[in-house]
């Protein structure tokens, strides 16, 4: 059985024609050659295309361009944002200050009050006073007191 | 490069015959192609891609058909599956026709091209251990190392295409 296969492999193969292995071998060798040359032209074509790339004259104004652009987009941005903590820090330090004085002016309105200490006291005497309390009553001390508090 | 004699160039024209015919079998039988993946195994050796080791596990004609294989099933990868559909698609509507129609063709055709026919019809694998031990009288082991698989593996392999040419064929195959 095993002839009868070698046979049918035999037949089969017998319709075909079998190309030269010296024509063959020999367009074998031009594509090798051919590869050997290709690799060589590619790899200065790259070296060239990154040494484009990389050029000074081409890429100094496309740099400068480039960041000229994230200062355009991003510098208002930056600066606005920091006047704005500026801003707080200082109604903050207002606040603070405001807040110290009216306790002091308080305390001395009280005891002025109970006329106890100060026998002779009278308000319009204290016209730095009256301008913290007044300044204390303002919208903006209020809405300075609020943005810091949130 | 072109000017130099290859050193196995002498023992590859040896064996060129035998290596289209099982290039011929792993592209089912194409010329055009056939020839295109002989022509790639050439090129391989040619440029050391594929370098023949001397140490005594594989010898020249096992090492080569085993580089005409790789070339054949990257061909075949690369952009061969329209062909391939193709192909199967008339293969199927052929067997078809031939299930329908088995002693009427056994008749009609020759038994070595009937033979010929059931191992074109066994899985890749199987065709190609039966080429190899059968046809090319090659060692299980050596046919292993072609096709790349372990020696059960092939073993295994031979075993079922013997059962299935056995059962086709209606002999005691091998």
């Amino acid at each position: 059985m095993s002839q009868l296969i070698k046979d049918a492999f035999r037949q089969k193969e017998a319709q075909h024609r079998v190309p030269s292995f010296e024509a063959m071998w020999s367009q074998a060798e031009d594509v090798v050659a051919q590869k050997a040359a290709q690799p060589v032209n590619k790899r200065i074509a790259s070296i060239e295309s990154i040494a484009w790339i990389w050029n000074w004259r081409i890429m100094s104004p496309a740099l400068a361009a480039v960041i000229l652009f994230m200062v355009y987009l991003v510098g208002p941005q930056f600066m606005s944002r920091q006047s704005e903590a500026e801003r707080v820090a200082q109604a903050w330090q207002e606040i603070q200050t405001q807040y110290e004085e009216s306790l002091a002016s308080e305390t001395l309105l009280a005891k002025a009050k109970a006329n106890s200490e100060f026998p002779d006291f009278q308000s319009d005497q204290i016209p730095e006073k009256a301008k913290v309390f007044e300044l204390f009553r303002s919208e903006s001390f209020h809405r300075a007191w609020e943005s810091s508090y949130y | 490069m072109g000017q130099e004699l290859h050193p196995l160039k002498d023992e590859l024209s040896k064996l060129h015959t035998d290596a289209y015919g099982w290039a011929l079998s792993l592209c089912e039988y194409r010329d055009q192609e056939a020839e295109e993946i002989l022509q790639m195994a050439y090129v391989r050796v040619l440029e050391g891609s594929a370098k023949f080791e001397q140490d005594g596990t594989a010898s020249l004609k096992t090492w080569f058909f085993a580089v005409v294989r790789n070339c054949a099933r990257e061909r075949r990868r690369g952009g061969q599956r329209s062909v391939k559909l193709v192909d199967r698609i008339l293969n199927t509507q052929i067997e078809d026709s031939d299930s329908s129609a088995l002693d009427q063709e056994f008749q009609a055709k020759e038994e070595s091209a009937y033979i010929m026919a059931q191992i074109q019809k066994l899985p890749e694998k199987q065709r190609e251990v039966i080429e190899l031990t059968i046809y090319r009288d090659m060692t299980l082991e050596e046919a292993a190392k072609i096709m790349c698989v372990q020696l059960g593996t092939a073993k295994t392999h031979y075993a079922r295409a013997k059962k299935i040419l056995a059962k086709t064929i209606g002999k005691d195959v091998l």
